[in-house]
């Protein structure tokens, strides 16, 4: 609310949130209100981008999977490698990647792509069976 | 869509081998040099599909980007399973997706020889809802397509190879030219319904397509980024 007056002002304003797989695609032991709060901002995410579609405004999301940050170093390796067994890419995301997908969304290159949350997860939510 | 993303991938510095049933048409005589080699015949022809990727073996001895972009969609023919001919349920199918499944049988081989690499698919909104002027030939071709996709992406992740989709809504492209030809009202309705109040054009689509096989996508496997202007979801 605060940004969009300034939003307004711009050719191509954008929103971009950080929402993830836990929550909008997958459960998580423990994790219920994280889970609760990224699901709702995905249902927000999609009708803030049809109130700001008129202003040329687009609003997006994206979804990291499992992204190797100084708090998940701190599981310690095996529980690393646990993780990565679960992803078809095989290894954890980088932050760089994140980042990458949000350039993407708040570049010209995406002023079609609204209302959407791009996951980034190296495949972890394909499987049928997860494990 | 085929021609703008082959161009663009061009521009970008990749060399580019592009198959349509069609004449290509005449490069820009203006314009940058692209190196992109324009092979005519129909992508459902698994021999042909078979020797034109052992002739990219042949050129570059690598293979990195694969665009599955070839697909019919037919006002006039498809319609609702009800009444629809079996001839051109089978075509639809046959064009929109068993050909995207040969393309990618017979390039897997050279992508996994090359290290890794990555698949976009051109599927459809259609795909993930339902058309309501019925083409269920289409929309179901989609949806498989998407389906493909993700196979593509579990079983090849570990290799490296990346595969993914793009959902367009409205675009402006010739194979839809026709239906805004026969009713010029018709643009100004669809970008009406559409919450970003215009329709898409070959551009959106073409840098969705860069950016998913751009290093910048590293980690992006098996999703469907849809490219509509917010028409899936509004309401009203």
């Amino acid at each position: 609310m605060a940004c969009l007056p300034f939003l307004k002002q711009s050719p191509a304003g954008r929103i971009i949130l950080m929402s993830s797989i836990t929550g909008p695609v997958t459960g998580y032991p423990g994790l219920a209100h994280y889970g609760a709060s990224k699901a709702g901002m995905d249902g927000f995410m999609r009708t803030a981008a049809i109130a700001a579609a008129p202003f040329g405004i687009t609003v997006n999301a994206v979804a990291p999977g499992s992204i190797s940050t100084e708090g998940l170093a701190g599981l310690g390796a095996q529980a690393i490698e646990a993780m990565e067994a679960l992803i078809p890419l095989k290894r954890l995301g980088q932050p760089a990647d994140v980042a990458g997908a949000v350039l993407y969304l708040a570049s010209d290159l995406a002023s079609f792509v609204t209302g959407q949350s791009l996951v980034v997860d190296g495949g972890q939510t394909l499987p049928e069976i997860p494990g | 869509m085929g021609y703008r993303i082959a161009s663009d991938l061009a521009g970008a510095g990749a060399r580019v081998f592009a198959v349509d049933l069609k004449q290509p048409p005449a490069p820009d005589p203006h314009g940058p040099a692209r190196s992109v080699t324009h092979w005519q015949f129909d992508v459902t022809d698994e021999e042909r599909v078979a020797r034109a990727l052992a002739e990219v073996d042949a050129a570059c001895g690598r293979l990195d980007y694969v665009v599955n972009a070839a697909g019919v969609g037919w006002f006039d023919r498809d319609g609702p399973v009800a009444t629809i001919d079996r001839e051109v349920w089978q075509r639809v199918l046959d064009v929109n997706l068993t050909a995207a499944m040969l393309v990618c049988r017979h390039a897997l081989p050279l992508v996994q020889r090359t290290g890794g690499g990555a698949f976009v698919h051109i599927a459809s909104v259609a795909g993930l809802r339902s058309a309501d002027d019925p083409m269920d030939a289409y929309q179901v071709s989609k949806a498989g397509l998407i389906s493909l996709s993700r196979a593509l992406a579990l079983q090849y992740g570990p290799l490296g190879i990346r595969s993914n989709t793009i959902c367009p809504g409205a675009i402006l492209t010739p194979m839809i030219q026709p239906l805004y030809d026969a009713d010029p009202a018709r643009a100004e309705r669809m970008a009406a319904r559409t919450p970003l109040r215009r329709l898409g054009t070959v551009a959106d689509v073409s840098s969705a397509c860069q950016f998913l096989l751009s290093d910048e996508a590293s980690f992006i496997t098996g999703t469907d980024l849809v490219v509509d202007g917010g028409w899936t979801l509004a309401l009203a």
